[in-house]
C-alpha cells in the first residue's frame, strides 16, 4: 500500500491535465465540424478541383464512368453550388455531352429493338423451317441483348411457346389435330379421285412433321389394362399411302415422340 | 411361414398367367375381338388394292407400288384362284403373278367389288400359337369394252385362309408385341353369272 501511494505521488499531475485538455479540444473541434457540415477553404478547393477533373473528362468524352454515374456527378456538382465560374462552365459542357450520349444510347437501343422485333417475327413465322434447337439458338442471341422492352419480351414469350410446341410440350394436341387433319385430307383427296393432290399431301406431311419417310408407326388395336396389342409396325410413308389407297383415315393419333429438332421420330395411332 | 409360401406361389401363378396372356396364349374376349376385326380389315384392304390394280386409270408406277403393298399381305408362296364362266376349271397363280395379270386384263375398263366379307371359320389357336381362320368373300367382276360396253361379268365366292400370329420387334429400343396377320391361299368356291 505504501508503495502505491509513493507511485501516485511521483506522477506529474500538471502534464496529465494538459494532455487531457488537448484531447478534449481536438474531439470538440471534430464534432463541431461534423455538425455544421461546413468545409474548410482547403477542402472546398480540393472538391472543386475534383469535380473539374471529372466534369472535364465527361465533357471531352474520356470519362470511364457510366452515363448514369456521369449524370450523378453532374448533379452533385450542381447541388454543391460552389459558385465557381470555370466549374459552372464545365457543368454545362458535361450536361450537353451527357444528354447527347443518352440520346445516342436511346437511338442504338431503338435500333436494336427494331432489329430484334423483325427477327422475332421471322422466328415465329419460321419460314426457313428451323428446328426447335436452331430457333432456340437464335432466340438466345436476342435474349442476351437484355433489351428490356415490353413488346420484345412478349415476342420472346411467343417464340419460347413455339419452341415448346415443336418439342411436344404444352400444345401437343395441336400436332395431334394437325396430323389427323392431314390423314383425312389425304383420304379425301384420293376419294375425290385427285391422286396427284393426295401424293402431294403425303410428301408435305412427311417433310413437315416427320424425321423421315421411314419413321416408325405403331397402330394400337386393343388396350386392356397394361396390355397393348398392335397391328404390324409400318412406316409413315406407307401409312399415308395406306390412307390414300383405302380412301379412309381410320386411326387417331394416340401419342408421338419428337426428336431434338422437333420432328416426330415415332408415332402411335389407335383405332377410332 | 406357410402363409408366406402361399403368397409367393400365388404371385408366381398370377405372374405367369399375365405373361401367358400378354403372349396371346389366353386371349380375353375383347382382345380376341380385336384380332378378329384386324384380320377382316386386312381382307377389306386387299379388296381396295385389287380395285386399284385392276383400274385402267391407275398409273403403272402407282399400280406397282400398290402391288407391293398387296403382296405384303400374303404368306410367301400363297396362291390365288382364277375362274371363268367359259371354263370349268380354276387356275391358281402365285400372288404376284395374279396381280400382274390383273393389271394387264384385256378390257378397257374393269370393275371389281368385294362384298359379304365374313368369317366362315373363326380364328382358332393352333398348337404353334398361330390363330387360323377362313374368311369368305363374294367378288363381282365386270369387264367393259370401249365400244360394246359390258362384255363380261361374274360373281365368285372365294375363301381366304387367314393366319394371325403374335410376334415381337424392337422399335426405338423398346420391345413391341404385335399381331401379324397374313393371308394364305384364296380358293375359288363357286362362280356364277
Amino acid at each position: 500500500m505504501t508503495q502505491i501511494i509513493s507511485k501516485i505521488k511521483t506522477i506529474r499531475w500538471q502534464t496529465v491535465m494538459i494532455v487531457i485538455l488537448a484531447a478534449m479540444l481536438a474531439v470538440g473541434t471534430e464534432s463541431c465540424n461534423k455538425n455544421t457540415g461546413k468545409l474548410t477553404k482547403k477542402e472546398k478547393k480540393a472538391q472543386i478541383e475534383m469535380y473539374k477533373k471529372q466534369l472535364s473528362e465527361i465533357a471531352n468524352g474520356t470519362s470511364k464512368l457510366s452515363l448514369q454515374e456521369q449524370e450523378r456527378v453532374i448533379n452533385e456538382a450542381i447541388n454543391k453550388n460552389f459558385n465557381d465560374p470555370e466549374l459552372n462552365n464545365l457543368i454545362i459542357q458535361a450536361q450537353q455531352k451527357n444528354k447527347a450520349a443518352f440520346a445516342e444510347l436511346q437511338k442504338q437501343h431503338d435500333q436494336q429493338v427494331a432489329v430484334a422485333r423483325t427477327k422475332l417475327y421471322d422466328l415465329i413465322a419460321n419460314k426457313e423451317g428451323l428446328s426447335a434447337d436452331e430457333l432456340e439458338k437464335e432466340l438466345d442471341v436476342i435474349k442476351a441483348q437484355k433489351l428490356n422492352d415490353d413488346e420484345i419480351n412478349e415476342l420472346i414469350g411467343r417464340v419460347d411457346k413455339k419452341i415448346a410446341d415443336m418439342r411436344g410440350g404444352s400444345m401437343g394436341g395441336t400436332i395431334k389435330s394437325q396430323l389427323e387433319s392431314a390423314f383425312q385430307a389425304i383420304a379425301d383427296a384420293a376419294k375425290g379421285g385427285n391422286v396427284t393432290q393426295a401424293n402431294s399431301l403425303v410428301q408435305s406431311t412427311v417433310s413437315k412433321y416427320f424425321v423421315s419417310e421411314s419413321t416408325p408407326v405403331l397402330i394400337i388395336i386393343s388396350k386392356e389394362g397394361s396390355i397393348v396389342d398392335y397391328d404390324k409396325p409400318t412406316t409413315i410413308k406407307k401409312y399415308l399411302d395406306f390412307c390414300k389407297d383405302q380412301k379412309d383415315s381410320r386411326n387417331a393419333v394416340d401419342s408421338y415422340m419428337l426428336d431434338d429438332s422437333g420432328k416426330i421420330k415415332e408415332l402411335d395411332l389407335i383405332k377410332k | 411361414m406357410n402363409k408366406a409360401i402361399g403368397i409367393i406361389i400365388a404371385l408366381i401363378i398370377t405372374g405367369s398367367g399375365l405373361f401367358a396372356q400378354d403372349k396371346g396364349d389366353n386371349l380375353s374376349p375383347q382382345r380376341k375381338q380385336a384380332i378378329d376385326s384386324l384380320a377382316l380389315e386386312k381382307v377389306r384392304d386387299l379388296s381396295k388394292y385389287i380395285s386399284i390394280i385392276g383400274d385402267k386409270k391407275t398409273q403403272w408406277s402407282e399400280a406397282q407400288r400398290v402391288i407391293e403393298r398387296a403382296v405384303e399381305l400374303f404368306m410367301p408362296g400363297s396362291e390365288i384362284g382364277v375362274s371363268s364362266l367359259s371354263r370349268p376349271d380354276v387356275t391358281y397363280y402365285k400372288v404376284r403373278e395374279y396381280f400382274d395379270r390383273l393389271m394387264q386384263l384385256n378390257y378397257d375398263k374393269i370393275s371389281i367389288d368385294w362384298y359379304k366379307i365374313q368369317y366362315v371359320s373363326d380364328l382358332e389357336r393352333q398348337p404353334d400359337g398361330t390363330y387360323v381362320g377362313v374368311i369368305t368373300v363374294f367378288q363381282r367382276f365386270q369387264g367393259f369394252d370401249a365400244e360394246k360396253g359390258l362384255v363380261y361379268e361374274d360373281t365368285t365366292k372365294k375363301d381366304i385362309t387367314v393366319y394371325v400370329k403374335r410376334k415381337e420387334t424392337q422399335i426405338g429400343g423398346k420391345l413391341i408385341g404385335f399381331w401379324d396377320v397374313l393371308l394364305g391361299d384364296i380358293r375359288v368356291k363357286e362362280t356364277s353369272k
